[in-house]
């Protein structure tokens, strides 16, 4: 593998939580580590609350870490600070999930994108409009719509301007914070398609979160799967959907509907509720519900091994079922 | 644009014909009109020769017509007391409520937004809990009671401010404190929750990740999409504003349209009395009026509706 473009370990986001029982911590994020080559799409997956908005929004610094490293192209984004941060934000940027609400209501579609141009200097000012014009062609719009506002538009045209917010400052690298869920289906495809065509022209990176599996397989080469905070599965599109390591895993792709009503079940469908990640589970945090759980689960944290180069899993029913087999 | 602006024309003269009817109706509401403005020694003979010449006995719907065009030229009739016309004696009065208005709603503005903003960009802090307790006491303290502790302090104990009267500058300051400290509360509290609500939008998260300065996100994306509910009570409390002026201008001396009306009705001046209701109303309306097109103007989502 080339020299990652982003470099993420053992990234932390803890929120204190002040309740009737004093004062508790809320552990969002606790230890992901992953990496990005320049023109590579990350899929990162797991059920509401696992934490894979706020692990997004900590590599941006949209969300102060509490611990771990967070290194783009060769800068370490925890030690920038005041302007040289905001500088640095140009070359990182986000689409957010819902874009009804991440457009300022009181701007025009050229007021958001020539505000960002004018902060990083992109471009000489006379030449913005018509750069501006030439981003909204490049995000399938009207360039008349510069005028406009975000309320005269459509869901799937708003997730277009943010698209097109995105790239005004020309970064390299994109979260995509579920940037289709908020949409209708029909239209989702329209996005993803658009995301992925501009990928191929700006050779940019995703970090494409979401919890549609079959986007993500869509869209990434490889997925990371993340539940109460950590990653337990990374592997290559292929190998995670065709074989699956971890019981988290597994029942994650057994839960997609496969119309087919002769289809059965292939995997054991999952038992309980995800705890509470101010009181994550000893051990394995997957073991309360994990249908293959043993004693040494509720002991000892898994630690992620690789089982193939490029098949990483935490889990260790996985690792005995491979010591067994050597 | 027009289209509002005829809209909401047509519905303020309603309520300007309403008022009428009611300042109208005030003569008819407080007894036997004839009696009132005639002096208490008057025979039974002059009462009835002067309620014929009033037109007193003609049906109602007559008199209000009769009122009412003459009220549209301006002509309210003599005040009984300074045997002037009414409306002109308002007319000279209006320029010190004026001015004491704009000023206290510029204490409001000028001391209520920079605290809101302030204090609602802070989050849970000291700063926040400060701007409650100030926006607690600023709504509940009356004005005839800040307005009396008002003189007390700084014109007895203190003597910085000359108790009453208008003229200077510094007799300007305390009546227009105590009339605008309301509003300042009014509008500190309500910027205050509503920049705390704007700033959790995505939106801002979005300004942020663009690379925008904190007073920047602060001040050009928060400020503009809290500000609009802000405006609307700017409007609403304008029209407290002239009405709470009648207490006020009581209480320091300041020659008015509220204090002239508050006299007014302690003499049963009963043509000064409906010409001051009368010049309030519409002044209140036309102000609604005013807010509410520069409400379209600044949120423009509303200028695609009716």
């Amino acid at each position: 593998m080339s020299v990652p473009l982003l470099q993420v370990e053992e990234l932390k986001v803890h929120f204190p939580v002040r309740g009737h029982r004093g004062q508790r911590v809320l552990r969002a994020v606790d230890g992901v580590s992953f990496q990005l080559s320049a023109g590579e799409t990350l899929g990162l997956v797991g059920e509401s609350g696992c934490g894979k908005t706020t692990t997004g929004r900590a590599v941006l610094r949209l969300v102060e870490p509490t611990g771990g490293k967070v290194v783009f192209a060769g800068t370490d984004v925890g030690t920038l600070s005041g302007q040289s941060l905001r500088r640095f934000r140009r070359r990182m940027q986000i689409v957010f999930q819902d874009p009804f609400a991440s457009l300022n209501p009181r701007m025009t579609v050229g007021d958001a994108l020539l505000e960002a141009m004018e902060i990083h200097q992109i471009g000489r000012p006379q030449e913005r409009r018509a750069m501006a014009q030439e981003l909204l062609v490049r995000v399938g719009l009207n360039p008349d719509y510069l005028e406009r506002y975000p309320h005269e538009f459509s869901g799937g045209q708003r997730q277009r301007i943010g698209i097109a917010r995105a790239l005004a400052v020309q970064p390299q690298f994109i979260v995509c914070d579920e940037p289709v869920s908020a949409l209708d289906v029909s239209v989702q495809a329209q996005v993803v398609n658009l995301l992925q065509d501009l990928q191929q022209e700006l050779g940019l990176s995703y970090l494409f979160i979401s919890h549609d599996l079959n986007v993500v397989r869509h869209v990434s080469q490889r997925v990371a799967v993340m539940y109460l905070g950590q990653i337990v599965e990374l592997a290559t599109v292929d190998e995670l959907f065709s074989a699956p390591q971890h019981p988290y895993t597994q029942a994650l792709l057994a839960a997609i509907p496969i119309p087919d009503p002769e289809e059965v079940l292939r995997f054991l469908p999952l038992a309980g509720e995800l705890p509470s990640p101010m009181e994550p589970p000893v051990g394995c945090r997957f073991h309360p519900r994990c249908p293959h759980a043993t004693a040494a689960c509720a002991g000892e944290a898994p630690r992620p091994q690789l089982i193939t180069p490029s098949h990483l899993v935490a889990c260790h029913r996985v690792r005995q079922r491979r010591e067994e087999q050597c | 644009m027009l289209d509002i602006l005829w809209h909401r024309l047509r519905r303020a003269l309603l309520v300007i014909l309403g008022v009428s009817l009611f300042a109208f109706m005030i003569v008819h509401l407080t007894g036997d009109p004839a009696v009132l403005m005639l002096p208490p020694d008057a025979t039974i003979e002059q009462v009835e020769e002067f309620r014929q010449a009033m037109g007193f006995n003609d049906p109602l719907w007559q008199q209000y017509l009769r009122w009412l065009s003459k009220a549209v030229r301006g002509d309210f009739g003599l005040s009984l007391r300074h045997q002037q016309p009414a409306l002109a004696l308002i007319a000279e009065r209006m320029p010190a409520t004026v001015e004491l208005t704009v000023a206290a709603l510029l204490v409001a503005l000028l001391l209520g937004i920079p605290l809101g903003v302030w204090t609602g960009s802070k989050g849970n802090s000291l700063p926040s809990f400060l701007g409650s307790i100030f926006g607690l006491l600023g709504q509940s303290m009356p004005v005839f009671w800040l307005a009396l502790m008002l003189q007390l302090l700084f014109g007895l104990i203190i003597p910085i401010f000359p108790l009453t009267g208008r003229g200077t500058i510094s007799q300007l300051v305390m009546p227009a404190i105590a009339l605008g400290l309301y509003t300042t509360a009014t509008i500190m509290r309500l910027l205050q929750s509503q920049m705390g609500e704007v700033l959790q939008q995505d939106y801002i998260r979005t300004a942020r990740s663009k690379g925008l300065s904190y007073t920047r996100v602060v001040f050009k994306h928060a400020l503009r999409n809290a500000l609009l509910p802000v405006v609307t009570i700017v409007g609403l409390q304008l029209g407290t504003l002239l009405g709470g002026a009648v207490i006020t201008e009581s209480i320091f001396a300041w020659p008015g349209v509220g204090r002239l009306l508050v006299q007014a009705i302690n003499n049963r001046d009963i043509p000064l009395v409906q010409a001051g209701v009368f010049v309030l109303a519409i002044g209140i309306v036309t102000i609604n009026l005013v807010t509410d097109l520069l409400y379209t103007w600044l949120d423009p989502r509303i200028r695609l509706q009716r």
